[in-house]
């Protein structure tokens, strides 16, 4: 009987030895984002303080002039334009799919459809482009003649809308099946019509979790690339005057800036980058205070 | 040599700060059944998994006292938890054989993982060492590698008893082994019970007094934390010291 | 039960019935949304199918041409590049997203899982742009010394059998992608760790495992939910666009070597789109690239689903 057992101790040194592995794998995933959140922060604090912040966020750029790389102004206009727009457009409907799917969760069709939003979540989003463009911006295109027309926000604005769209009504779906059963059946027992209870009552209970979701879905749909490469158009020197023109964005923006080869694109990239960033970060953070667990 | 395998003294558990087991003491004789009885929430089940260290897995709980197994104290410095671990089997009010492992791994995951055997055959006779003391054998012996999920509740329950058998253990602690069961597993547990005490101590929790007076040798009565009561069970159950006893067995709290 | 049923809810009153039919367009778009989304990209693919036939999947060759006779479009090269680096980055992802979980259930201290959670959550919400500027100006560098010593030194394996000139590459796009996904797959095997019953994590500590022997155990219990989280993550890396195609090197290239530059089917479509308009067959290229896409997504989730079929049929089906 001897409580020091021998063979003990080689377990005890590989038990180390593998939480130390594992600690350091887990530190090892974190690493690429604190350099990427203190390469962005350095740059880009750089680049902003080349024209100043106001200019920076509202002057249109001029990567050519060494004295004054001017800023993203009118990318983030068509940004915000962006933003604005596939809200309008996603999160009613999103709001809408996601009552569906909840408060007829036991039927197969409801299931069905959360499969199906699931599905779309995960569809390439490069794909939901190439979809607008040929449902949206081809034919516009072939009314107005010639190649290079037909683009505007609005085509960018109902791209983000699908990104987003399936990923809100999920949580939308989420956040009405977290109401307590209590609150649900005091809610029905107010006797109101079942549209008034549900989106008079229940919505109002869930808020929390459906601005949450609306939130992330905005996020997302902020820093998505891809859909706007065959849809907005482009253009980041002027200032987009109506939805229907095409425009720039700053994730586009960025993206075609850094394939650049003078330092004034990277450097507006760069800058560009910290306020995609700060953007989504504040916007995730906000979320972060609204509820304690975040599904992405 | 003493007969007394377990030996607590003056053991105390906080959950979170909450006083939940207050300074307990008693024997657990060798070759017996020593039943914890008591409502539920009277921390049976904590005291249970103080005396295998299992606490030390809860960042929130702390134990003070001493826990004597065959003579070492398993809370002073030196003792290793799992040390302790394969000497203290352990069953579980929910029968748990790990679901994604086969009948035949679950009984050998603790020899395997404390290096008992040297080789295949000796852990193939372990295992049916085992599971032949669990009264399980001859139901899986030609399905050994099926997943331990298939099984029927009161077969589960049987495969996790085997699980701790296979480590030959000295102490057997068994946390209401029968309540997720119907009537008959029941049974058939508690017959297991009586032939395996004829070789290891067996400590079981329990909230039925029926249970306890079936199969225990000697019961103890714990009531918020506190041992109120302990003695053999036939003592126990006809002549209680305590009032609080009697009210318990007459169901009145 | 009939289909009817099971397929429509049970609605007890008018007023149910009215909830509804109200409600009633919300599968009608998802599905039209759906099906819309594939006959387009059918359709747009179908002047190069009846052209080169299955030729088109299976052949290397970009020429566009005035001459519509004379344009050739092959998409091996892209199909190949996204297989590939998305198994590069599922094989760079997985340990860590594996760790990255265990880590924050069973290691950090409760009082900075908070923060620990915050730059999770950081690191999904991050836009893939922002990955492409980093990957393009630090992990490029990075890769191109790490690959080109690989080289050096160990230079017959196949996979550092080329040395890299500019660090865009299969490699650095696969690591990329696999730095991207973690955070996906870390949600979905955390979830699932969190969710193991705790009797179950008792019962192995009560047969006398070390904490790794534990955590050992206890993975494999939640064996389906990492399978369905590396099929997530590569789904992910296979979608991705911009941050590859910053990364990758942009050129039709079969190659086993890392520090080779090669391509992607969403980044060829994103490299060539602009000049697409201007020839006959291009454009319908690209889409047949989408279709690909997309049906190598789906081959991907059907074995990640069948997987994790069989896992269940064996556990819980018929003894």
């Amino acid at each position: 009987m001897e409580p020091r057992d021998p063979s003990l101790r080689r377990r005890r040194l590989l038990d180390r030895l593998g939480l130390a592995v594992l600690a350091g794998l887990a530190g090892a995933a974190l690493l690429p984002l604190l350099h990427i959140l203190y390469t962005v922060a350095v740059n880009g604090a750089a680049a902003i303080a080349r024209s100043g912040l106001v200019e920076f966020l509202t002057a249109p750029p001029r990567p050519l002039d060494p004295e004054n790389p001017g800023g993203i102004g009118p990318a983030l206009l068509g940004s915000l334009w962006l933003i604005a727009l596939s809200a309008a457009i996603g999160v009613p409907l999103a709001v809408f799919a996601g009552v569906f799917i909840a408060e007829f969760r036991r039927a197969g069709l409801s299931r069905l459809v959360l499969l199906l939003s699931l599905l779309l979540v995960e569809f390439p989003t490069i794909l939901v482009g190439l979809y607008v463009y040929t449902v949206y911006v081809l034919p516009r295109q072939r009314a107005t003649g010639g190649v290079g027309e037909g683009y505007s926000l609005l085509a960018g604005a109902l791209a983000l809308a699908l990104v987003m769209m399936p990923y809100v009504a999920v949580q939308v779906s989420e956040a009405l099946r977290g109401v307590p059963r209590e609150l649900r059946e005091a809610a029905f027992s107010l006797g109101a019509s079942r549209l008034k209870t549900v989106y008079r009552v229940l919505l109002g209970v869930a808020r929390r979790g459906i601005l949450v979701g609306v939130l992330i879905g905005l996020a997302k749909a902020a820093g998505e690339t891809a859909p706007l490469l065959f849809t907005i158009g482009g253009g980041f020197e002027a200032y987009p005057r109506s939805p229907l023109q095409h425009g720039g964005a700053v994730p586009l923006l960025i993206y075609e800036y850094i394939q650049q080869a003078q330092p004034g694109y990277h450097q507006l990239a760069w800058g560009a980058s910290l306020v995609l960033l700060a953007l989504v970060s504040g916007i995730m953070l906000a979320s972060r205070l609204l509820v304690r667990r975040v599904r992405l | 040599m003493p007969s007394e395998v377990l030996v607590v003294e003056g053991l105390n558990v906080w959950l979170s700060g909450k006083h939940v087991v207050k300074n307990v003491s008693f024997k657990v004789p060798d070759r017996t059944v020593f039943a914890l009885m008591g409502p539920s929430g009277s921390g049976k089940s904590t005291l249970l998994r103080a005396l295998n260290r299992l606490l030390d897995i809860y960042e929130e709980a702390e134990v003070r006292g001493r826990v004597l197994l065959e003579g070492v104290d398993i809370y002073s410095p030196g003792v290793d938890p799992i040390w302790v671990r394969r000497r203290v089997g352990m069953v579980f009010q929910h029968p748990n054989p790990f679901p994604h492992l086969s009948i035949y791994d679950n009984v050998a995951i603790g020899p395997r993982l404390n290096r008992m055997v040297k080789s295949k055959r000796e852990l193939d006779e372990l295992v049916r060492w085992a599971l032949e003391k669990a009264y399980l054998w001859d139901e899986v012996k030609d399905r050994l590698h099926m997943p331990a999920a298939k099984l029927s509740g009161g077969q589960k329950q049987r495969l996790s008893i085997a699980r701790a058998l296979a480590l030959k253990p000295r102490v057997l602690l068994m946390d209401e082994p029968t309540a997720n069961l119907d009537p008959v597993a029941t049974e058939k547990i508690e017959e297991l019970i009586a032939e395996l005490k004829r070789e290891i101590p067996i400590i079981l929790v329990t909230h039925s007094p029926e249970q306890a007076a079936r199969v225990a040798d000697y019961t103890a009565f714990l009531y918020y934390g506190e041992l109120v009561e302990v003695g053999p069970t036939g003592k126990i159950f006809t002549q209680p010291e305590n009032p609080l006893t009697e009210r318990y067995l007459l169901r009145r709290i | 039960m009939g289909l009817r049923e099971r397929l429509l809810p049970r609605l007890r009153s008018r007023d149910d019935r009215v909830f509804f039919l109200v409600h009633l367009p919300v599968p009608v778009i998802v599905f039209m949304l759906l099906a819309s989304m594939l006959a387009v990209i059918l359709y747009m693919s179908l002047p190069i199918l009846e052209r080169e036939g299955l030729r088109v999947f299976t052949s290397n060759v970009w020429r566009p041409s005035d001459d519509p006779a004379r344009e050739e479009y092959g998409l091996l090269a892209a199909i190949y590049g996204t297989v590939y680096t998305s198994v590069i980055a599922v094989l760079v992802a997985a340990p860590l997203a594996v760790s990255l979980a265990v880590a924050i259930e069973e290691l950090v201290p409760r009082r900075l899982r908070g923060a620990v959670e915050v730059l999770v959550d950081l690191m999904a919400a991050t836009p893939t742009i922002v990955y492409g500027v980093w990957g393009l100006t630090y992990l490029a560098p990075l890769m191109k010394t790490v690959l080109n010593t690989l080289h050096e030194h160990l230079g017959w394996i196949p996979f550092f059998s080329k040395p890299t000139l500019t660090g865009l590459s299969y490699g650095t796009a696969g690591v990329l992608l696999g730095i991207m996904v973690v955070p996906y797959a870390a949600a979905v095997i955390r979830e699932a760790y969190s969710m193991i019953p705790w009797h179950l994590r008792e019962a192995v500590y009560s047969v006398g495992a070390t904490r790794l022997e534990a955590i050992r155990v206890l993975l494999g219990s939640v064996r389906p939910s990492i399978v369905a989280a590396l099929v997530l993550a590569m789904g992910r890396a296979m979608g991705e666009t911009v941050a590859v195609s910053l990364v990758i090197g942009n050129s039709l290239n079969i190659d086993v070597a890392l520090g080779s530059p090669g391509t992607t089917v969403s980044s060829l479509i994103a490299s060539k789109f602009k000049a697409a308009a201007y020839y006959e067959y291009m454009m319908s290229a690209l889409f047949a690239g989408g279709l690909a896409l997309f049906l190598i997504g789906l081959a991907v989730n059907t074995l990640g689903i069948l997987y994790i079929r069989r896992w269940e049929e064996e556990m819980h089906g018929a003894a």
